[in-house]
C-alpha cells in the first residue's frame, strides 16, 4: 500500500515540494520496480509489514535527489530485510558498501557494490523472498546514479571490469540455478540473471558514451529501461511463485515436490506464464532485452580482430547465459511442475487463492503487455540518457511503438508482429486439432491387454501403479534433481571409463604399431632380393633412354 | 511495390508457407531412407514419416475409464505443448526466405528471432518427454541440452552478418550475399551454414509413446519443420544465388516462374544437404559424445568463418587503401 501510495503521490501536482525529492533523474525509473515489489508483498505477519516499509524506504531512495537522503533511505530499506543473526554478515557489508557508494567519489566503489550485490542469497520465507529484489535493486541504483548522472567519466578498465563482472554474475548465477537442490536458491539464481545483464547493459552504456555513439548508448539505455519495467516485475513475482510453491508443497527440496499441475493448476499455470514472459527467448520480454543489448554489442563491433576480440567473447558470454537461463527454468518447470509428487506433503498441497493471485497476475499482465510495445518504454530512454544522445535525438525519426530498432538503423525486432502471427497459426491449429478429434474414430491398440494395474494410491489423486515385481525394489521411477547437473557434467569432464578406455586403445595401437613395424622389417629380405632387380631395371631404363634421346 | 509484384510476394508466402508443412515430413523421411543406406539396413519408404502422421491423427484418445493418471497428465501437457510447437516452428518457417527473398515478413526477419524460435519450437517439443518417466525425462532434457548448446555459436554468427551487412536482418544480408561482396566471397558463410548444419542434427524425432492421437501428428510434424527449417537456412548461406527474385519491372508470369525454379532449388539443396547429414550418421558415438562433437564443431566454424572474414577483411581494406592511394598519387602528378 505504501508503494501504491508513492506511485500515485508520483503523478500529483505538489511533487517538487520537498526538498531533496524529485522525478525527473533517472532514478526514478526504479520506482516502478519496488512499487511492484510492494504491490507482491501479502501484509500478515511482522516480517511482511518490516519488508513493506522497506519498500516505502526503497521508493525514497529511487526519488531523492540528494545523495546523503538516498544513502539513509537505501540503508534503512537494507537494514529493515535483515534476517537473523545467523546471515547478517553479508548484508552488512553490502550495506556498508551501498553507503560507500554513495558518498561521491570515483567509480569503483559503484561497481565493488554491483559486484557484490549479485551474489545476494536467500532471506527467508514469506515477504522476505522478495528481498533480493528489493536489495539488488538499491545497488544498481546506486550504479545507475554514477554512471548516468554523477561528473565523474568511467575509464575503461572500469567499464570492462562492469561488463566482466555482469557476464560472470549471470552465468555463475545460472549454473548454481542448474545444480542447486532448493528450491529458493533456484528461483533467486534465477531472479539474479536479469540483475547481471542490466549491469552489463549499464557498462556497455558507459562504453558508448565514452566512444561518443549516441545511437549505441541510447540503445543500451533502452536495454536497461526495458529491464528495469518490463523484466523486473515479472521477474519480482516469479520470485513470489516460488516461495508460493514452497509453502505449497512444504518443503525446500526439489527432491519432494513434483507435479504441481496436478495439484495446484493455478499455480502452475501462473509458473509457467511467468517462465514464458521471462525466458530470454522470442516473443518474450526478456529476448527484447537481450536482442537490444547484442545489437549494441554489434554496433560496437571494432575493425580490427585483435579490438574486436573483447566484443566477440561478450557476445559469446551472452548467448551462453541464454543457453544456461533456458536450462535452468526447463530444469525447474521438469521438476517442479511436470513428473509426479515425491512426497505425501505435495500431494497435499492447495491451489493459491484468488486474492493471493491477483498481485502476481496484475505484473505478469503487465510485462506481458509491454512486451508488446516496448518501443513505447525506449521512446522515453533520450530524455534519461539527456545530453549524450542530445545531437541525434533532433535528426533521429521518432521511432515506432511497437519496434525495436538497432543501432544501425537497419536490423528491428517487432514481437507484436511475431505474437499475432503466432496466435493465428495457434488459432488455425487448434481448430484442427479438435475437427481431428471429433473425426477420429479408431482408439489405439493395446499390447498387453491382459496387464492391469493393480494398486491406487489415494494421495496421488487414484493413481495406478503396478505391483512391483522386481526383486530388489522399483527402479527410481521420476527424474532426480541431479539430471541436469548429470548431463552437463558427462559433457564438459570425460569420464574416467572414457579415459581408460582411450589409454588402452593408445597402447595397443602403439603395440600394434610396434608389432608391424617388426614384421615389416623381417620381410626386409624380399624387398631386397626384388628391389635390387627393379633398381637395376630402372636404372638400365635410364642408361637405355640417355642414350637414345639426344 | 507495384500490385503485381505484391501478389508475387503473397504467392510466395503462401506457396511457402504451404510447401514446409507438406514437404517437411518428405525431407524427414529422405534422411532416415540416405542414412539407412549408408549404413547398410533396410530402408523405410519416403512416405513413410507422412503415413505416420495421418495414421496418428485417426486414433483418438484411449477413453477407457482406467485411464492411468500419468496418461491424462500426459495429455493436458502436450495438448497445449504439441499445437504450440508446431505453431512457433510454422512462424519461423514464415520469416525464413525459402524460394525467393522478397517475403512479406522480410522486415520482421530478424537472424536471432528465427533461430531462438526454432529453439523455443525444440524446447516445447520436448515438454510431453520431461513429464514422463526417469529415462524419458533424462533424454529429453540431454535432447534439450543438445538443443541449446548451439546458441553461443548463434551469437558469433551474428557478429559475422553484421560485419559483412551491418545488419542481422537475414533479408538484407542474403541480398547483399548475392550481390557479391567485396570480403572474401562467401567463404565465412559456408563455415557458418556447417555450424547451421551441426545445428540441425536432431537426435530422434519421435515423440514419447504416452502421447498419441492428433497431438503426437503435431509433434512429429512440428520435428520435421524444425529440421527442415534449420536445413533452409543452412542452404540459403550456402547458396544464395538461388533464391528468387521478384522485380517489380518483370511481368507477373516471369516473377511466378522464378519462384517456382526457386522452390525446385530448394528442394534439390534440402536433399543434397539430407544426404551430407545421413554420412554424419555413420560416426559412431555415444549421446554425450555427439552432443559434445556438436557443440565443438558448431563453435569452431563458427569462430573460423569470423577468423576468415576479419582478415579478408583486413586485406580487403588494404587493398582498398593501396587503391586509394595509386589514384591519389595519380591525381597529384597529373596537375
Amino acid at each position: 500500500m505504501t508503494a501504491l501510495t508513492a506511485l500515485a503521490w508520483k503523478t500529483a501536482p505538489g511533487r517538487n515540494l520537498i526538498p531533496g525529492i524529485g522525478t525527473e533523474s533517472v532514478s526514478s525509473l526504479f520506482l516502478f520496480p519496488f512499487a511492484m515489489t510492494g504491490l507482491l508483498i501479502d501484509l500478515r505477519d511482522r516480517a511482511s509489514r518490516r519488508a513493506s516499509f522497506s519498500c516505502a524506504a526503497a521508493c525514497i531512495a529511487a526519488l531523492s535527489t540528494n545523495l546523503s537522503l538516498m544513502a539513509a533511505a537505501g540503508a534503512v530499506s537494507q537494514i529493515l530485510l535483515f534476517p537473523s543473526r545467523r546471515r547478517l554478515s553479508g548484508g552488512c557489508l553490502r550495506t556498508l558498501l551501498f553507503v560507500a557508494a554513495c558518498t561521491p567519489g570515483d567509480g569503483w566503489t559503484a561497481c565493488v557494490t554491483a559486484l557484490a550485490a549479485g551474489y545476494t542469497g536467500n532471506r527467508g520465507r514469506g515477504a522476505l523472498a522478495l528481498a533480493p529484489s528489493i536489495e539488488m535493486g538499491c545497488n544498481l541504483l546506486v550504479l545507475v546514479r554514477t554512471v548516468f548522472q554523477s561528473d565523474s567519466i568511467l575509464t575503461p578498465q572500469m567499464v570492462f571490469t562492469l561488463i566482466t563482472v555482469g557476464v560472470t554474475i549471470s552465468i555463475v548465477r545460472a549454473i548454481a540455478a542448474l545444480f542447486t537442490g532448493r528450491i529458493s536458491a533456484a528461483f533467486i539464481n534465477i531472479f539474479a540473471v536479469p540483475y547481471g545483464m542490466a549491469v552489463v547493459a549499464i557498462g556497455l552504456f558507459a562504453f558508448a558514451s565514452a566512444e561518443d555513439s549516441s545511437l549505441s548508448a541510447h540503445a543500451a539505455a533502452s536495454a536497461l529501461m526495458l529491464d528495469l519495467i518490463c523484466i523486473w516485475p515479472a521477474a519480482t513475482a516469479f520470485l513470489r511463485i516460488g516461495d508460493l510453491i514452497a509453502a505449497g508443497g512444504g518443503s525446500d527440496r526439489i527432491a519432494r515436490l513434483g507435479g504441481l499441475i496436478l495439484f495446484a493448476p493455478w499455480l502452475a499455470g501462473l509458473f509457467a506464464a511467468g517462465a514464458c514472459v521471462f525466458a530470454l527467448l522470442p516473443p518474450g520480454v526478456g529476448f527484447s532485452m537481450l536482442w537490444l543489448l547484442a545489437e549494441t554489442t554489434l554496433g560496437l563491433l571494432p575493425d580490427r580482430y585483435a579490438s574486436a576480440l573483447p566484443f566477440i567473447f561478450l557476445l559469446f558470454g551472452l548467448g551462453g547465459i541464454v543457453a544456461l537461463f533456458c536450462l535452468a527454468l526447463l530444469r525447474l518447470l521438469m521438476l517442479v511442475m511436470c513428473g509426479a509428487p515425491r512426497s505425501p506433503r505435495m500431494a497435499g498441497s492447495v491451489d493459491i487463492e484468488l486474492p493471493t493471485q491477483y498481485p502476481v497476475i496484475v505484473c505478469l499482465a503487465v510485462s506481458a503487455i509491454m512486451s508488446c510495445i516496448p518501443g513505447l518504454i525506449t521512446r522515453f530512454a533520450p530524455g534519461f540518457s539527456g545530453a549524450l544522445s542530445g545531437e541525434g535525438a533532433e535528426t533521429r525519426a521518432i521511432p515506432s511503438v511497437i519496434t525495436l530498432t538497432g543501432p544501425d538503423g537497419l536490423s528491428s525486432w517487432t514481437p507484436g508482429a511475431v505474437i499475432i502471427m503466432f496466435a493465428i497459426i495457434m488459432a488455425v491449429l487448434s481448430f484442427l486439432r479438435r475437427k481431428a478429434a471429433s473425426v477420429s474414430r479408431s482408439a489405439p491398440r493395446t499390447i498387453f491387454p491382459d496387464i492391469a494395474p493393480t494398486e491406487e494410491t489415494l494421495w496421488a489423486d487414484g493413481m495406478k501403479i503396478q505391483s512391483s515385481w522386481l526383486p530388489f525394489g522399483e527402479p527410481l521411477l521420476w527424474p532426480g534433481n541431479d539430471v541436469a547437473a548429470a548431463i552437463l557434467r558427462q559433457l564438459v569432464f570425460i569420464s574416467p571409463a572414457t579415459r581408460d578406455y582411450v589409454r588402452r586403445r593408445f597402447f595397443k595401437i602403439l603395440l600394434l604399431t610396434l608389432w608391424r613395424v617388426k614384421r615389416a622389417a623381417a620381410g626386409l629380405h624380399i624387398v631386397e632380393a626384388y628391389g635390387l632387380a627393379a633398381i637395376l631395371m630402372v636404372a638400365a631404363l635410364g642408361l637405355w633412354i640417355v642414350t637414345i634421346v639426344p | 511495390m507495384s500490385s503485381s509484384s505484391f501478389f508475387c510476394a503473397l504467392t510466395l508466402f503462401v506457396v511457402q508457407f504451404g510447401a514446409v508443412v507438406l514437404v517437411a515430413p518428405l525431407i524427414s523421411g529422405f534422411r532416415t531412407f540416405m542414412s539407412a543406406r549408408l549404413t547398410g539396413v533396410a530402408a523405410p519408404p519416403l512416405l513413410r514419416r507422412w503415413y505416420l502422421i495421418v495414421i496418428c491423427c485417426r486414433t483418438a484418445w484411449p477413453l477407457r475409464p482406467d485411464t492411468g493418471l500419468l496418461t491424462r497428465r500426459a495429455g493436458v501437457i502436450a495438448s497445449i505443448a504439441a499445437p504450440a510447437s508446431l505453431a512457433i516452428v510454422l512462424t519461423a518457417s514464415a520469416l525464413v526466405p525459402t524460394a525467393g527473398s522478397d517475403l512479406i515478413t522480410a522486415h520482421w526477419s530478424d537472424f536471432f528471432v528465427i533461430t531462438l524460435l526454432l529453439l523455443v519450437a525444440q524446447f516445447t517439443c520436448r515438454l510431453p518427454a520431461l513429464n514422463s518417466l526417469a529415462e524419458t525425462a533424462t533424454r529429453g532434457f540431454q535432447q534439450s541440452v543438445s538443443a541449446a548448446v548451439i546458441i553461443p555459436s548463434l551469437f558469433l554468427m551474428a557478429a559475422l552478418f553484421f560485419c559483412m551487412s551491418a545488419t542481422t536482418n537475414l533479408d538484407i544480408v542474403l541480398s547483399g550475399m548475392r550481390n557479391g561482396s567485396d570480403f572474401g566471397g562467401n567463404a565465412p558463410f559456408v563455415l557458418a551454414a556447417g555450424a547451421l548444419l551441426a545445428a540441425a542434427v536432431l537426435e530422434s524425432s519421435d515423440p514419447v509413446p504416452e502421447v498419441c492421437g492428433a497431438d503426437r501428428a503435431m509433434l512429429m510434424l512440428a520435428c520435421d519443420c524444425i529440421f527442415l527449417v534449420w536445413l533452409t537456412l543452412a542452404g540459403d548461406f550456402l547458396w544464395p544465388d538461388t533464391l528468387a527474385l521478384i522485380s517489380g519491372h518483370a511481368s507477373a508470369a516471369r516473377n511466378l516462374g522464378a519462384i517456382f525454379t526457386g522452390f525446385f532449388f530448394w528442394m534439390l539443396r534440402c536433399a543434397i544437404l539430407c544426404i551430407v547429414l545421413a554420412s554424419g550418421s555413420l560416426i559412431v558415438a555415444g549421446p554425450a559424445g555427439r552432443i559434445r562433437l556438436k557443440a565443438v564443431a558448431a563453435l569452431l566454424l563458427s569462430l573460423f568463418a569470423i577468423q576468415v572474414l576479419f582478415s579478408s577483411h583486413l586485406s580487403a581494406t588494404a587493398e582498398w587503401a593501396e587503391r586509394r592511394q595509386q589514384t591519389h598519387n595519380t591525381g597529384s602528378d597529373a596537375p
